[in-house]
């Protein structure tokens, strides 16, 4: 039956929090189309987690666990979901658009002579076909766009789409894929972790950042503090990334990263509107700036006025208060 | 050894964008255009190798129209050798547009071919990867390091606060985020050698659409934004809005 195929992303035995989001989605849009869900596991040892799936409500999953995938890069992945989405006919691929997802997307879409619609953040369901929005301009305006083949390939923007729970028994189907030579061509040959394991800027669910009225870098010990507190991580507006302040994978904008947490935490960053383009989409923004014209206030939902060297203490205190 | 490197001309990043009249493109009036910023890092990578390598040309492509010559030279005054512009008018999908480079492509035998995580405009990050699928060789995505030595190149990709390295033997297409490298800023003596560097012109070749867009508009405006109060004292306030309210803490 040809349906929605929900491409999963697992790293070290457990899946990335975008992956629910995406088998979730994909079970909604399926129920709207009249059509079925399939979730898709790739790696190596990742038959045992395939029916946590259930948890999200699909049916079917399919595993394809292969010792050959143990540190594999993106070809073999991309192999692997061109035959499942032939063989299962499948009219619509979601992926999450993670770094590794939006790649794989582009050159799994492509094998079919398609494009993915990248990194959206709406899904509508119309006349039996499905539409998308995404933000262009990072965020400055909202595409509409209509895949005009099938299958057709769609990325979704972590942290925006649902993870519903709706306890299924989900039926795991294995799958044996004959992977090319080429596939392994480009290899991984090294992973270095950071002493701190933080979720990326685009995955966080909370993100603390710092602009120029930091004063210097001495001072982003104060947003390292307050996101560690609140559970999140911690960006930077460009300025301070030019500046030399923080490092560039910290950067939040148009020229850094996009990102939509559940909680945006903007600290004495007046608002470029390169960087308002990057962070807008947040769930909820907390501005904190001394100039009350700030045009950060125009996009925060909750602002406080202020110095951020007095206010900034006052929230890591309350904010560690949470966790007792 | 032969890199090409692919550019997209974009709106300055502090452009503000008005939805133009046919509510599917911006209106371009007073737009001022630039190399997308990430493609220009991409040349500067390209650049490096050929200034540590015997006998690297770097060929700078670009897909648009005629007035994509600007960037094109901007890449050349940084030190790509020769530019070709595919022409094409108006915007179209990422897999016509891929498919189009790729027919270029082609034609220069390249090694290495490089080209920007994404473009600042549309935001798609997907010409890389449907470029080496069409190309029929391994794509290595967001390199914020990139070497090449020895016909193979070494590539370093931050993800999550983990570092992987990627090998991989040319020929191959990578695709440049932003890491420790920075464009050079071009000099007039470069800007006025670039004038004379040599820009092909050839026409788009390339088949239908696989994607339309049916409509753009700007995002909504935010509504019920509050100042919750001034300094130190509002504090207690927020946190009990964001836990009570907003619900996110």
């Amino acid at each position: 039956m040809p349906g929605i195929l929900a491409i999963t992303e697992v790293k070290e035995n457990s899946f990335r929090k975008a992956s629910f989001e995406v088998v979730s989605e994909a079970v909604r849009c399926a129920q709207k189309l009249g059509t079925e869900a399939t979730a898709v596991v790739i790696g190596a040892n990742v038959e045992s987690i395939a029916k946590d799936l259930g948890k999200y409500g699909v049916k079917n999953v399919v595993v394809v666990d292969d010792a050959k995938l143990e540190n594999a890069y993106t070809p073999p992945l991309a192999e692997a979901i061109e035959q499942i989405a032939k063989a299962k006919e499948s009219d619509y691929v979601f992926f999450p658009a993670t770094l590794q997802g939006k790649a794989l997307s582009a050159i799994t879409a492509a094998r079919f002579q398609r494009a993915a619609v990248s990194d959206c953040t709406e899904t509508v369901c119309d006349g039996g076909e499905l539409t998308l929005k995404r933000p262009v301009y990072a965020g400055k305006a909202l595409e509409t766009v209509k895949p005009l083949q099938k299958p057709a390939f769609v990325s979704l923007r972590p942290n925006v789409f649902v993870a519903e729970e709706a306890a299924t028994e989900a039926q795991v189907e294995k799958m044996d894929i004959s992977f090319s030579d080429k596939a392994f061509l480009a290899k991984i040959t090294d992973v270095k972790k950071a002493e701190e394991q933080k979720p990326d800027l685009t995955e966080a669910a909370v993100i603390v950042s710092g602009g120029r009225g930091m004063k210097g870098p001495e001072n982003f010990n104060l947003i390292e503090d307050l996101a560690s507190a609140l559970g999140g991580v911690n960006g930077a507006s460009r300025a301070v990334v030019d500046a030399g302040w923080r490092p560039h994978n910290e950067q939040v904008g148009q020229t850094g990263k996009t990102v939509s947490p559940q909680l945006y935490v903007a600290c004495a960053i007046s608002g470029a509107i390169q960087h308002l383009a990057g962070m807008r989409t947040s769930k909820v923004i907390v501005a904190i700036n001394k100039d009350a014209d700030a045009p950060i206030f125009q996009v925060a939902d909750y602002g406080i006025v202020g110095d951020v060297f007095e206010v900034l203490p006052v929230m890591i205190e309350e904010a560690k208060k949470l966790d007792s | 050894m032969k890199i090409v490197v692919c550019v997209k001309q974009v709106p300055d990043t502090a452009t503000k964008i008005k939805v133009g009249a046919d509510a599917k493109t911006i209106d371009t009036n007073g737009v001022e255009y630039v190399i997308s910023p990430y493609d220009e890092l991409a040349v500067e990578h390209a650049v490096r190798i050929k200034e540590n390598n015997d006998d690297v040309e770097v060929v700078a492509v670009s897909m648009g129209s005629a007035e994509s010559d600007k960037i094109l030279r901007h890449a050349l005054a940084m030190g790509a050798d020769r530019g070709i512009l595919v022409e094409n008018d108006g915007s179209c999908d990422s897999f016509v547009t891929a498919q189009a480079l790729a027919n270029a492509i082609k034609e220069e035998n390249a090694d290495l071919v490089l080209c920007g995580v994404k473009a600042v405009d549309d935001d798609c990050s997907q010409v890389g990867g449907i470029l080496a699928t069409l190309l029929d060789v391994p794509f290595i995505w967001s390199a914020a390091e990139l070497s090449c030595e020895d016909n193979k190149v070494t590539a370093q990709n931050e993800l999550a606060g983990e570092t992987y390295t990627v090998e991989c033997e040319l020929p191959c297409v990578v695709s440049i985020q932003k890491g420790s490298v920075e464009a050079r800023i071009n000099s007039l003596i470069s800007i006025r050698k670039a004038r004379k560097k040599e820009v092909n012109n050839v026409a788009a070749t390339a088949g239908d659409a696989v994607m339309q867009t049916e409509k753009l508009e700007l995002p909504a405006a935010k509504v019920g934004g509050r100042i919750v109060g001034e300094g130190p004292e509002a504090v207690a306030e927020l946190f009990k809005l964001l836990r009570e309210e907003a619900k996110v803490l």
